[in-house]
């Protein structure tokens, strides 16, 4: 294989830098972003599938497929703050090279979250308490989150940015953004046909406070 | 020297417009909670807050410059105080998509008065600070920019500092006087309020926002 026109998981987790310094040309700038959106799909189904694992097999699938389009969703959603903070932190890169370097960060993400999935599975299928699973998934995400830190720090390494807050600031965006859209789609931990709670609209922080508040108090 | 100054002034003028956009834009996305009306008109309101502010501003900003030994012109702090704008201006448009997102799946509709009441504080809170870190984030562009155009001795970071006061003052005062924007819940949609002139900005932020958000809603 040649090492210049190919890239693998080894390469991304190893030297993030290496891997946007890929993105030169047209062509193998789509083919980095199509292999790099593919990580972070299959990472992200794979987390998905073990939360929903805490229920039944066809929720496991249908946590998988929530977790690439809140994924998706995310992405889109925080592509004009990410062209614009790095912008703001002096990047120079066209939009399409941006987005590149957007998707090593969520490869990244998507590989730790797929690295940790046989553990948080491990504990979806031994454990009634839902609680515990919303608290192990949030703390297995932050911890995914923070490796992100990586490509961003390389990126300054390469001068892609001058400097690496705006790109920080991104990433908790996102991270923001993602939690909201988990609960546009809630519930991940309940039975498919069971009704949304609390209906309608919902912030985040209530969302999760509720989920461990109502799962702690169903234990006692 | 006249074709000089006409492409100066064009540049100046595409960047307010610009600023006018974005923070359009910024507007309709932050009043839409309550209706489409309401967005309309703060869609139309905003922009007057922002260019209002920068030029209202300006010349206090030569004079602070003066006496902070930058030896700018008037024309100079009025395309650097521009500048500053359009970078809040492109944050606030970048990050229109996800509060757009937090308005349509966390804003509620309908509930209790208190909550509802509790909603439009916490809402004006967060937008204050979005608002605040751009114009922030754009005076803090502005630093370095200036600082290889300003003689050494001039002390910067204390006209910057001073710049800044003078917007966050401004624009809080006539935010205040262009009421409403986030668009109380118990009070019906309008262009101005009646008593529009008779209050203050800072008045309002210690004896009623930040009292009713540590009550937790509750009014005593």
């Amino acid at each position: 294989m040649n090492n210049e026109t190919t890239t693998g998981l080894g390469e991304l987790l190893r030297a993030p830098g290496d891997v946007m310094g890929f993105a030169d040309g047209k062509a193998r700038c789509w083919r980095l972003a199509a292999f790099l959106a593919f990580v972070t799909a299959a990472g992200c189904a794979l987390f998905g599938f073990a939360v929903g694992s805490f229920v039944s097999l066809e929720v496991a699938a249908l946590d998988a497929a929530k977790m690439v389009g809140i994924a998706a969703f995310s992405y889109a959603l925080c592509f004009p703050t990410l062209y614009v903070f790095a912008t703001i932190s002096g990047s120079k890169l066209s939009a399409a090279r941006l987005a590149v370097l957007g998707l090593v960060c969520t490869a990244t993400l998507g590989s730790l979250l797929a690295a940790q999935s046989p553990i948080l599975w491990l504990f979806s299928v031994s454990t009634e308490n839902a609680a515990f699973i919303v608290v192990l998934s949030c703390v297995l995400a932050a911890l995914s989150l923070g490796f992100v830190a990586r490509p961003i720090a390389a990126a300054a390494k390469r001068e892609i940015v001058a400097n690496r807050a705006g790109l920080y600031v991104w990433l908790v965006v996102f991270a923001v953004v993602a939690l909201q859209t988990v609960t546009l789609v809630r519930p991940m931990l309940a039975p498919a046909n069971t009704p949304r709670t609390p209906e309608g609209k919902c912030f985040f922080l209530m969302h999760f406070g509720d989920s461990v508040g109502l799962s702690a108090a169903s234990m006692q | 020297m006249t074709s000089e100054k006409g492409e100066f002034y064009g540049h100046l003028a595409r960047r307010i417009l610009f600023v006018a956009a974005a923070t359009g834009v910024y507007g309709a996305v932050l009043a839409v909670w309550r209706s489409p009306l309401m967005a309309a008109y703060v869609a139309a309101k905003l922009p007057l807050v922002f260019v209002g502010a920068t030029l209202a501003v300006s010349v206090f900003c030569w004079m602070a410059g003066l006496a902070a030994g930058a030896e700018l012109r008037y024309r100079e702090v009025l395309a650097a105080v521009v500048f500053a704008m359009s970078v809040a201006g492109a944050i606030l448009l970048a990050l229109a998509p996800v509060v757009l997102l937090f308005v349509f799946s966390a804003a509620p509709d309908s509930a209790p008065p208190e909550t509802m009441r509790l909603a439009h504080s916490a809402m004006m809170l967060a937008h204050i600070g979005v608002m605040g870190s751009a114009g922030t984030v754009g005076v803090a562009l502005l630093y370095r920019r200036l600082r290889r155009h300003v003689p050494a001795e001039c002390r910067l970071g204390m006209m910057l500092a001073l710049w800044l006061e003078a917007f966050a003052v401004v624009g809080c005062q006539l935010g205040w006087i262009m009421r409403p924007l986030v668009g109380s819940p118990n009070i019906s949609v309008e262009f101005l309020r009646a008593d529009a002139l008779e209050s203050n900005f800072l008045e309002s932020l210690s004896t009623q926002i930040i009292p009713h958000l540590l009550n937790g809603g509750v009014v005593k």
